[in-house]
């Protein structure tokens, strides 16, 4: 699913985003990505999205050349992800339902479809019964389900997650948890950026780790830090 | 693009209209003071213009011929007068046809006696009327004709100053009023880019969702461009309805009177309208869209 080779990232002020970042992410994967604050995470996960470009080595998503992608073919690109922020990103004046819609419309579905399958994805968050609410009306908890369901209505073959569950209460951040490993299971690869170490060392799924933008660790299954 | 997409982006930008309703209306109120001075120019140019051609049709230049020259001689008159370039006509008036026209005018029964005795001792020279190509080239065809004066020609009579001066005129209302139309074309550009600016900002967040979603340019677009679009055209309509409606009264006030009616013939309304409001509606609805796609450019990078 992704393919990264000594890919870095320098930012225009001279920063180093990412540096010789080597990863192999297979379909069907659950991946934590850890670290400190400025040890890469959200570059790389920008990386993925195409937000900020490389200015070195190469990186494949879904056997895309992240070098060679023109803009107006962007687009196309993104429609292969879903996308979950730490601030859930919802249109404050659309509800629910909208708002999940609004993706399916964005890639100009079929009305038919959209009422077909956003009260689908809504139960499966569990909010069939608050598709008529506003984001301000619901909880934090829900905020993030919605901005899943949101993320997964188009059926992509990749999740990228950039600290989920960062603005959410412990109780709250597992049922999100366990959300993206149900997605997951339906075949969905999940890349989740996060610091929650409770959350990584009690799921045993595979950890990369990142420090000042390098690779420093990346076992199959592991805990947040190494075991020694 | 499908329909359900098109029916989307109208609506959308209808919203955003309504929204931010404060400053569409600043935005439609710039386009309409633009398209009113664009109108109001139109009309005052096209009816100079109006006014120029009629008398263009009115006022020629008359070729008085010498006593002594026969009627071959008016012949070769002729000839000569249809050489000389951007003269259009030349129409012989015979000594009787200038009576029958002096009676016409001045024949009251006051004055029938003294002009009937004169049919015997006609005193009215022949001549030719000249109408030339366009007004600018009058003067040219005056000092031609004039150096065959004392040669075939008494004197040539003309009113190249009238012309002049109405050309003048027609040049200075084209000028001022296409800088005005410029000037304010600019302004409105600005003024709506700005009003959509502002949406555009407000929705950023909005934007980059779209973009994350995987929404091309366009789809993002479309919305704010047809929003420009719907501003720009109320923005124009409301002064065509405008002036049009106040065009007509100021010309049938001056129908009714006497006066005004004989002094100039005016273009009617429709005529006017039927030629101003497509170029009115071009214009408006070009501004909404320079403004909204300049102001959205920006966002559309991530």
């Amino acid at each position: 699913m992704i393919h990264a080779e000594d890919a870095a990232v320098t930012y225009r002020n001279g920063v180093h985003g990412i540096t010789g970042v080597t990863i192999d992410i297979d379909p069907g994967e659950f991946v934590f990505i850890v670290g400190s604050s400025g040890s890469g995470k959200s570059t790389f996960m920008k990386t993925l999205l195409k937000e900020v470009e490389l200015s070195d080595g190469e990186i494949y998503v879904g056997g895309t050349d992240l070098r060679t992608i023109r803009h107006r073919e962007l687009p196309y690109f993104r429609r292969k992800m879903g996308v979950v922020f730490q601030d859930f990103r919802l249109l404050p004046n659309k509800t629910v339902y909208e708002n999940v819609a609004f993706a399916m419309r964005v890639t100009e579905s079929a009305g038919r479809d959209i009422r077909r399958y956003v009260p689908a994805v809504l139960s499966m968050v569990g909010l069939a019964k608050k598709a008529r609410a506003y984001p301000h009306q619901l909880s934090g908890g829900e905020q993030q389900r919605c901005s899943l369901a949101r993320a997964i209505v188009n059926k992509p073959p990749l999740l990228l997650a950039d600290e989920p569950t960062g603005n959410l209460d412990p109780d709250t951040a597992w049922e999100i948890m366990d959300l993206l490993e149900d997605i997951n299971k339906t075949g969905t690869t999940v890349i989740i950026a996060t610091h929650a170490k409770e959350i990584v060392d009690t799921m045993q799924q595979r950890v990369i780790a990142l420090k000042n933008g390098r690779v420093i660790r990346d076992i199959q299954r592991g805990g947040y830090y190494d075991e020694d | 693009m499908k329909i359900s997409s098109i029916r989307y982006y109208i609506e959308e930008a209808l919203k955003s209209i309504f929204r931010n309703r404060l400053m569409s209306a600043a935005s439609m109120v710039t386009v309409s003071a633009c398209s009113l001075i664009l109108i109001l120019s139109f009309c005052v140019a096209a009816n100079v213009d109006y006014i120029l051609e009629q008398i263009e049709n009115t006022v020629g230049v008359s070729a008085f011929i010498s006593d002594d020259i026969s009627t071959d001689g008016v012949n070769e008159l002729y000839n000569k007068v249809m050489a000389i370039q951007y003269v259009d006509s030349a129409d012989f008036i015979s000594a009787e046809d200038a009576l029958a026209e002096y009676k016409d005018t001045f024949g009251d029964d006051e004055n029938k006696d003294i002009l009937d005795g004169l049919e015997n001792d006609n005193p009215l020279p022949r001549s030719f009327t000249i109408k030339v190509e366009n007004n600018k080239y009058q003067r040219y065809v005056i000092l031609e004709l004039e150096k065959y004066v004392g040669n075939g020609f008494d004197y040539i009579k003309h009113e190249s100053n009238i012309m002049d001066v109405l050309l003048a005129v027609n040049n200075v209302v084209r000028i001022v009023s296409a800088v005005l139309i410029l000037t304010l074309g600019l302004i409105s550009v600005i003024i709506v880019m700005n009003t959509i600016k502002i949406t555009v900002s407000a929705r950023s967040m909005e934007i980059s969702i779209m973009k994350y979603v995987g929404a091309t340019d366009w789809f993002i677009r479309w919305p704010f461009v047809i929003e420009g679009v719907l501003i720009g055209i109320v923005g124009s309509l409301i002064p065509v309805a405008l002036c049009f409606f106040s065009y007509n009264s100021v010309l049938q006030k001056i129908k009714s009177s006497p006066l005004l009616s004989d002094l100039a013939m005016f273009k009617s309304s429709m005529e006017l309208f039927v030629l101003v409001t497509p170029i009115a509606l071009t214009a408006g609805v070009l501004i909404g869209i320079i403004g909204s796609a300049s102001s959205i450019k920006r966002y559309l990078k991530v």
